[in-house]
């Protein structure tokens, strides 16, 4: 269902004199059918959030070939929100406050903008409270961020929890998890695999970016890439994954 | 035609002058208006406000003691712990400060001293009548030791150019909350002069959101210790709109606090102006105090000046400041719009939890309410570049 063929994408650089385009994705290949959980892993650098903020449609990012396919519609005409709309998620490596903008406030507006891209009704405000308790208690958040901003003073394992909220709301067709077990402890590691198993028996697809396997050994991934240089240089299973914790990116060149 | 040469065809309005208005009637013939070259008026030019439009429709005159209904004064004096009496205005400084400052002591010779005891509500509309037209208003809140008021003002004047003054002088261990609103379409000028002693606590906020032109000066003399103030002041505007809040803090005894938050939203050609300054005397042992100021610019030909001050005359003290100003956050944008918001729904959310951050300090609803009600109508307001709504 999520189709991404010869991907190309660069990135304006950050020096002034030079306006040239840096080129991070260069040909980039990869399939994902419904529930199927992959996994992509790689040196730094080699363009595994790049490859997220392309798929969400971050407008810093330019794709100068390829194409990637949701259900068959081609995704890059299309802005941020309307890929959002269309099911596609992000949750973000750093997720940034918004001060003064409660939780159930921002969970309102969002989840009511999908539903009326969908032709739905706004949601119950009672119910919408009700789930949003009910997703904060399965990751380990109390009620209180109910009405806190949102990843306003939240701690870094606290913020990775906050977008699994969101992930639990939403529902999304397509779910990019860019390093969230980056500053995660071992029960929440548990509390990731679970709103994963969860979701993918629903028939989301999820894309993991990670460095570390004790996630895959966990979530036990369809699919592990390796990615190097903008293209996936290997796949395997999660023998790849061991194989790239044992011995390194640079001794698990293909 | 300017103020100063009106002022000729004002006096048979004013009557019989008294000494001090003859005083301010001399100073301003000499001084006239501030010009932007007197620190403190270096952001508002006066003149450019004081059109021969608005200097036309600012004839007759009238002040508070003409235009507050009789009965204002006494309801409250039927009220148990309030009393409320007409009283001659004196200098409280040397001189008048400046042109504006002795005008209003022309205009407003009387002010209305209002003695609290006790746990009080009081309602302040000093322009409440004056859809058009010149007005001055002078008031003083005496609270009396360990009384609590909870006092609401606004400056409502449609048109025309209003002056107005309160002064708050507050007793060992009083308490006062104070919103204090200006959301109609004149000219505003007014002055808030707050003096604390031994253990009194402000809290108050102050919302600019309506005027052509709308000046507010809050100024702070903790006079006693362990007095505390904490201010958060908002300021709203668009178009042409002239905004400038000004805030100043002398810590006169030990172990005095203030805390000042100021937050700004310039859209449009309009400007914002903020001066918050901070001035802890020798006597100021162990005394705290911050300013912070953060400004959001929502269009390119808007403008933002900031402007923090120390003064620091004591070395056992503990102050800081600090003032951002910037457009909406671009990450922000980014992560709601990866949740589905378009950008206008994406900026509209950011700009509400911005101003909403100005009142998180400020835990009075009854107080606030009101205030946020106004608040909702600036950020659902039309356009007028394209006629679509901020929110």
């Amino acid at each position: 269902m999520l189709i991404i063929e010869n991907l190309h994408a660069s990135v304006k650089t950050v020096n002034a004199q030079d306006k040239s385009n840096l080129s991070i994705l260069r040909g980039l290949n990869l399939q994902i059918q419904p529930g199927e959980v992959h996994a992509i892993m790689g040196p730094n650098g080699s363009g595994k959030s790049t490859l997220s903020r392309v798929l969400i449609g971050d407008e810093t990012y330019t794709v100068t070939q390829g194409r990637i396919l949701l259900n068959n519609e081609d995704l890059l005409p299309l802005p941020i929100e309307i890929r959002a709309q269309r099911g596609i998620f992000l949750s973000f490596q750093y997720p940034v406050a918004l001060p003064g903008v409660s939780n159930i406030q921002f969970l309102k507006t969002a989840i009511n903008h999908i539903r009326a891209a969908q032709g739905l009704e706004p949601f119950d405000a009672m119910d919408l409270l009700e789930q949003a308790q009910q997703a904060l208690s399965r990751v380990g958040l109390d009620d209180s961020f109910i009405q806190r901003a949102v990843n306003d003073g939240f701690s870094g394992g606290e913020k990775k929890r906050n977008e699994l909220v969101q992930l639990l709301l939403m529902k999304p067709k397509f779910a990019i998890l860019d390093e969230i077990d980056s500053g995660m402890d071992i029960d929440a590691l548990k509390i990731v695999t679970r709103c994963i198993d969860d979701l993918r028996k629903s028939g989301t697809a999820f894309l993991l970016i990670t460095h570390y396997k004790r996630l895959l050994e966990a979530v036990q991934p369809d699919r592990v890439h390796l990615l190097r240089d903008g293209v996936i240089e290997t796949s395997g299973d999660m023998a790849l994954a061991e194989r790239i914790e044992r011995d390194g990116y640079a001794g698990s060149a293909a | 035609m300017n103020l100063i040469t009106l002022l000729d065809t004002w006096l048979p309005d004013l009557g019989q002058l008294n000494p001090l208005q003859q005083q301010a009637l001399d100073y301003l013939q000499t001084h006239g208006l501030p010009t932007r070259r007197v620190e403190h008026w270096k952001y508002t030019d006066m003149q450019r406000f004081l059109t021969s439009t608005v200097l036309k429709s600012i004839y007759p005159l009238a002040n508070l003691q003409r235009l507050l209904p009789a009965q204002f004064v006494e309801q409250i004096n039927t009220q148990q712990g309030l009393h409320a009496s007409w009283q001659a205005r004196a200098l409280t400084t040397p001189n008048f400060l400046d042109g504006i400052d002795a005008l209003h002591h022309l205009l407003a010779p009387e002010v209305l001293v209002i003695c609290v005891s006790g746990e009080q509500q009081l309602h302040l509309f000093p322009s409440h009548n004056t859809p058009s037209g010149l007005f001055a208003s002078a008031m003083t809140l005496e609270l009396a030791e360990n009384s609590q008021l909870t006092v609401f003002e606004a400056d409502q004047a449609e048109q025309g150019l209003c002056f107005s003054q309160l002064n708050i002088r507050m007793a060992a261990h009083s308490f006062c909350q104070h919103a204090w609103l200006s959301s109609a379409g004149g000219l505003h000028v007014s002055q808030l002069n707050v003096e604390q002693h031994v253990q009194s606590e402000y809290r108050g906020i102050s919302l600019a959101i309506g005027g052509k032109l709308c000046r507010r000066e809050h100024h702070f003399n903790l006079a006693g210790s362990h007095a505390q103030v904490q201010l958060n002041t908002l300021s709203l505007n668009q178009q042409q709109q002239h905004h400038e809040m000004r805030l100043a803090v002398n810590h006169q005894a030990p172990h005095t606090r203030c805390d000042l938050r100021h937050h700004a939203v310039a859209d449009d050609q309009a400007v914002s102006n903020c001066n918050g300054r901070i001035h802890i005397t020798k006597a100021g042992h162990q005394a705290e105090g911050a300013f912070i100021s953060k400004s959001l610019l929502l269009s390119p030909s808007a403008q933002i000046n900031t402007q923090p001050e120390l003064e620091i005359y004591h070395d056992q003290v503990r102050c800081s400041h600090g003032a951002t100003t910037s457009a909406l956050d671009e990450d922000q944008r980014l992560y709601l719009r990866a949740r589905g918001l378009d950008e206008h729904s994406a900026n509209a959310l950011l700009l509400e939890g911005f101003v909403r951050h100005a009142f998180d300090h400020f835990a009075n609803d009854a107080l606030s309410t009101p205030l946020w009600t106004q608040v909702l109508a600036y950020l659902k307001r039309e356009k007028n570049d394209n006629q679509s709504t901020v929110v």
